[in-house]
Parts: structure tokens; C-alpha cells; sequence
């Protein structure tokens, strides 16, 4: 359960978030739209704690990681998986250095154990025979998928994506949205950035729209069809994912 | 200004606290340790007997050329050359290579990987920068730079060996016998024990400036150079206090 609460986050003059609620019950899928430098990768790392918000409080299992104790942060760590939109992979770490990193510093897996999880979350993320690669020696989309891969090893039990289907192509993105339905079947909630609304469609259980630092729309795929704005008309009118129901 | 260098010192202060705290509850990557010692020790050992030899070489010239101004025979070489290597030179000159080698490298890391937030990735991933990244650096540069003095130690004197064989017609007994009589337990720890603190000076400047690089490569840029110089005055500075207090103990 994820509660955020009249959150507030400015950069020098600019600001960003204005007062942002709203909550995420446990095994949903909530992926977040809204244009470019609106503030949603700001507000993904204000709840993983990352950035501090300016005013607001962010309760992660009734556990206020706005201020609670480094312990208590660790303990809340351990249960969030997180991709950055750069993918930000350890680049002196091999590949499967990186996707091990998580599971030497939360669990207490044996060298044979961390080898088996490694190489079962690459082929989730079809990367099979990569891990003695350097991060400089993949593809953007690779390195997106290899932090994938790293964010979910542990099994966390909050998977907080930022665009992790930027640079894929169609079959790919499609794959990876798959991913992320089959980890809500075990029991993992998933925030997820996205400018792809095909994607947000197919995945959503909810979708929250950011826009001018508020969340104006919080409700189903189906429902956002009906929302008055501007932006929304735009991306739906650009991608046409409501052919099939228009005719 | 002056709020700036408090504000700096407050924000060492406390990233030097986590890293002894870390280090105390032994929660040591000993792997990494191992790794930052070959990447300190290795990669600067050439350098350091390079130079160490050649400075070496010029003290046992100079001190030579002096002593015959005076005295119309070249004497005192290696008594001088012994102690004026050990207390001062080599534990400076160590430092500065250190300090332009692994201080340099350590800054541009931390520094890039602060701006690919790969820092940010660790704390999602159950540590932070201070515990994964510091602490190791801290323990290889704190034991490593006194050893390469030693060896810069070592190297001087055979430096100004060859020197004085060739030039002076010093013999090598005659020189050793001199050199050991100049260099007591005392002389040594009084270089060896500054080391230490030059070795601490260094690791707390270069990691505190690769953790606040600012958000771009220009200003990781700056800040390796900033890292850099801020390391060479402070040694310099902390020399002159350092050796007056060690004189004061009597390690001299
Ligand atoms: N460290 C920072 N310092 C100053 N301003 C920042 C900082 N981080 C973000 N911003 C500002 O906050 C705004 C929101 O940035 P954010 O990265 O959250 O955008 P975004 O919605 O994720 O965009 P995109 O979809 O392009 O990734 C931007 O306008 C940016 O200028
Ligand atoms: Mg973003």
C-alpha cells in the first residue's frame, strides 16, 4: 500500500509538483502519463525516497519514508524494485554483477542460488548469455531491460518503472508489458511511467494523468476516453487505440 | 564565503564519521578493499620510484656541490640526504603523486557516477555511496600511502647511492653506515606517522568532492581539479603543523 499525500517538490523557482494525492492499493498496476518535464520521474523518486519533498509525507506500508528511521528505509527498500529512465547499470559491474548486486545486499542467497536467479531473470527480460558484458557494451534497449531485470531479482514487492519500454521495439515493448501483468499474478504492485498510451492501455488497471504539478485524472483506461483534456485528446487522437472501438 | 566553508567542513566532518562508523561495525566490502589497494598501490609504485630515485639523485648532487663550498669535500651526503628524505620528501612527494593519480581518479569516478545516477542506484538497491564506495577507497589510501612512502624511502636512498658511488666516490658501506646512523626509529616514524594523515587528507577531499560534483561533466570536471589543489595546499598546510607537533613529541 502506497499513500502519498499532498506532496509539494520545487526546483529553484519552478514548480514542479503542487499538492499531489493519491494512493495505490496492493497488486495493481498504476501507470503514470503525462508530458515531457511535467514531473513524473521527480515524483517516482520522491516515493522511493530518492528526493525529498518539499512538503508532504509518502507512507509506504504505514512506514512515512519521508522521515523514518535509515533502518526502517532499508526495510522499505528491500520490498521496492526500481528502474531508472536512464537505466543507470554500475558500468565497472559486469551485467551479471549489476542484477547480482541486489541479491548480495537483501538476501542472504548462496553463490549457486544468486548464479540461478541471475540467469532466470535475464531470460525474463530475453537476455539470455549477456551477464559477462559491460553495460557500455549493450544497446540502450538492452540496458533497459538488463535494469528491468536487476529491479525485479530480489522479488520486491513494489516494482517502481520509469519508461521502461523507451527505445523497444513493438514485439518488445509488448513483451515486456506481459512482464509486468505476469509479476501482478504474483503479487507485485507496479507504478509505471509511460508516454506510450498502447502500452498504458494494455497494462493499466489505473492510470494517473500529471499535468501543471496536479494529478487531474485518476481512474480506468476505459474511463480516461471520456476525460476532457487537451493533451489527453492529442495522445489518444495520435495513437488511435480506440479504433477497434469507434468502429 | 566563510558560511560556504563551514557548511563544506560540517558535510566532511559527518561523511568522515559514517566511514569510520562503517568501518568500526565492520561492514567492509573486503573484496573491493583489495581492489582499490592494487588500483592505489600498483598504478603508483612506477611513478613513485621514479621519482623518488631521481630526487634521489639530485639531493646526493646538490648536498654534494653544497658540502664543497664549505668544506672543499663532498661530506654529510648521505646523513643529509638520509634524513631530509625520510622525515620530509618522501612523505610529501608520495602524497602529492597520490593525490594526483588516485585522488584524481577517485573524484572523476564518484563524480561521474554521480551524475548517471548510479549513486542514486545504490541506495535503491539496500546501500549508499559512503558504505560502498568510500570505505574502501579510505582503507586502500590510508594503508597504502604509507607503504609506497616507504618504498619512496627506499628508492631515494638507492638514488642517492648511485649518486654519490659515481660522482662522490662515496663507497657503498661508507654511505649505508652514514645513512643508518642518520635514520633512527624516531626519523622514520616522524615521516611515517605524517603519511598517514596526508593518506586521510587526500581520500576525505577527492571522495568529498566526487560526492558534491555538480550536475554535469564540466563540473565534474572542475571539480576533479578543485579536488586536486584543495588536496596539495591542505597537505602542505597540514605538513607544517604536523611537523611541528611532531617535533614538540620529540619524534624528530
Ligand atoms: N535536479 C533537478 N534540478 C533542477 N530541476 C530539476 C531537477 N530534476 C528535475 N528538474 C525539473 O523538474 C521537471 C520535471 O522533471 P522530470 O524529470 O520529473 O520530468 P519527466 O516528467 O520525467 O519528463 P520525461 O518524460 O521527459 O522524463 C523538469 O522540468 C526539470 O526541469
Ligand atoms: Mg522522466
Amino acid at each position: 500500500m502506497i499513500k502519498v499525500k499532498n506532496v509539494y517538490k520545487r526546483f529553484g523557482i519552478k514548480n514542479v509538483l503542487c499538492g499531489i494525492n493519491f494512493d495505490i492499493s496492493s497488486k495493481e498496476i498504476v501507470v503514470i502519463l503525462g508530458s515531457s518535464g511535467i514531473g513524473k520521474s521527480v515524483l517516482l523518486k520522491i516515493i522511493v525516497g530518492l528526493l525529498k519533498p518539499d512538503a508532504g509525507t509518502v507512507e509506504i506500508d504505514n512506514i512515512n519514508i519521508t522521515k523514518c528511521s535509515t533502518f526502517d528505509l532499508q526495510r522499505i527498500r528491500r520490498k521496492i524494485g526500481y528502474v531508472f529512465q536512464e537505466a543507470a547499470l554500475f558500468d565497472s559491474l559486469t551485467v551479471y554483477e549489476n542484477i547480482a548486486f541486489g541479491l548480495k545486499m537483501f538476501t542472504t542467497f548462496t553463490e549457486d542460488e544468486i548464479k540461478f536467479r541471475v540467469i532466470e531473470c535475464l531470460k525474463i527480460v530475453n537476455l539470455e548469455g549477456i551477464e559477462h558484458l559491460k553495460p557500455y557494451e549493450l544497446s540502450g534497449g538492452m540496458k533497459k531491460r538488463t535494469a528491468l531485470a536487476r529491479a525485479i531479482a530480489y522479488n520486491p514487492n513494489y516494482v517502481l518503472c520509469d519508461e521502461p519500454t523507451m527505445g523497444l521495439d513493438i514485439v518488445m515493448i509488448h513483451k515486456i508489458n506481459k512482464l509486468i501483468i505476469d509479476l501482478k499474478k504474483k503479487g507485485i504492485t507496479s507504478i509505471v511511467v509511460t508516454h506510450d498510451i498502447k502500452s498504458a492501455y494494455e497494462i493499466a488497471d489505473r492510470i494517473l494523468l500529471l499535468y501543471d504539478g496536479k494529478i487531474i485524472f485518476n481512474g480506468t483506461p476505459l474511463a480516461i476516453k471520456y476525460y476532457e483534456n487537451d493533451y489527453i485528446k492529442k495522445l489518444i487522437k495520435y495513437s488511435q487505440i480506440y479504433e477497434k472501438y469507434d468502429k | 564565503m566563510l558560511k560556504k566553508i563551514f557548511k563544506c567542513i560540517c558535510e566532511i566532518v559527518i561523511m568522515t564519521k559514517a566511514v569510520i562508523i562503517y568501518i568500526l561495525k565492520c561492514e567492509v566490502f573486503l573484496e573491493d578493499v583489495l581492489v582499490q589497494m592494487i588500483a592505489v598501490g600498483w598504478k603508483s609504485v612506477l611513478i613513485v620510484f621514479l621519482s623518488s630515485f631521481f630526487i634521489g639523485m639530485v639531493l646526493a648532487l646538490q648536498i654534494g656541490y653544497a658540502s664543497i663550498n664549505f668544506f672543499s669535500e663532498p661530506v654529510f651526503v648521505a646523513t643529509t640526504l638520509g634524513f631530509s628524505l625520510v622525515m620530509e620528501l618522501s612523505p610529501v612527494l608520495t602524497a602529492i603523486i597520490i593525490t594526483a593519480k588516485v585522488g584524481a581518479t577517485i573524484t572523476a569516478e564518484l563524480g561521474a557516477m554521480k551524475i548517471t545516477e548510479q549513486l542514486d542506484a545504490l541506495y535503491t538497491l539496500g546501500t549508499n555511496p559512503i558504505k560502498y564506495l568510500a570505505v574502501s577507497r579510505f582503507l586502500a589510501c590510508f594503508f597504502m600511502l604509507p607503504i609506497l612512502t616507504v618504498f619512496s624511502n627506499v628508492f631515494g636512498i638507492c638514488g642517492g647511492m648511485i649518486l654519490s658511488k659515481s660522482m662522490w666516490k662515496i663507497t657503498i658501506s661508507t654511505y649505508f653506515s652514514e645513512i643508518l646512523s642518520s635514520i633512527t626509529v624516531k626519523t622514520f616514524f616522524h615521516g611515517f606517522i605524517k603519511s598517514f594523515f596526508f593518506a586521510l587528507i587526500v581520500v576525505i577531499i577527492s571522495c568529498y568532492k566526487g560526492f558534491n560534483a555538480g550536475n554535469n561533466t564540466k563540473e565534474v570536471g572542475k571539480s576533479t581539479t578543485n579536488s586536486v589543489t584543495y588536496s596539495m595546499i591542505t597537505i602542505f598546510i597540514f605538513d607544517y603543523f604536523l611537523t611541528s607537533l611532531l617535533v614538540t613529541l620529540k619524534i624528530k
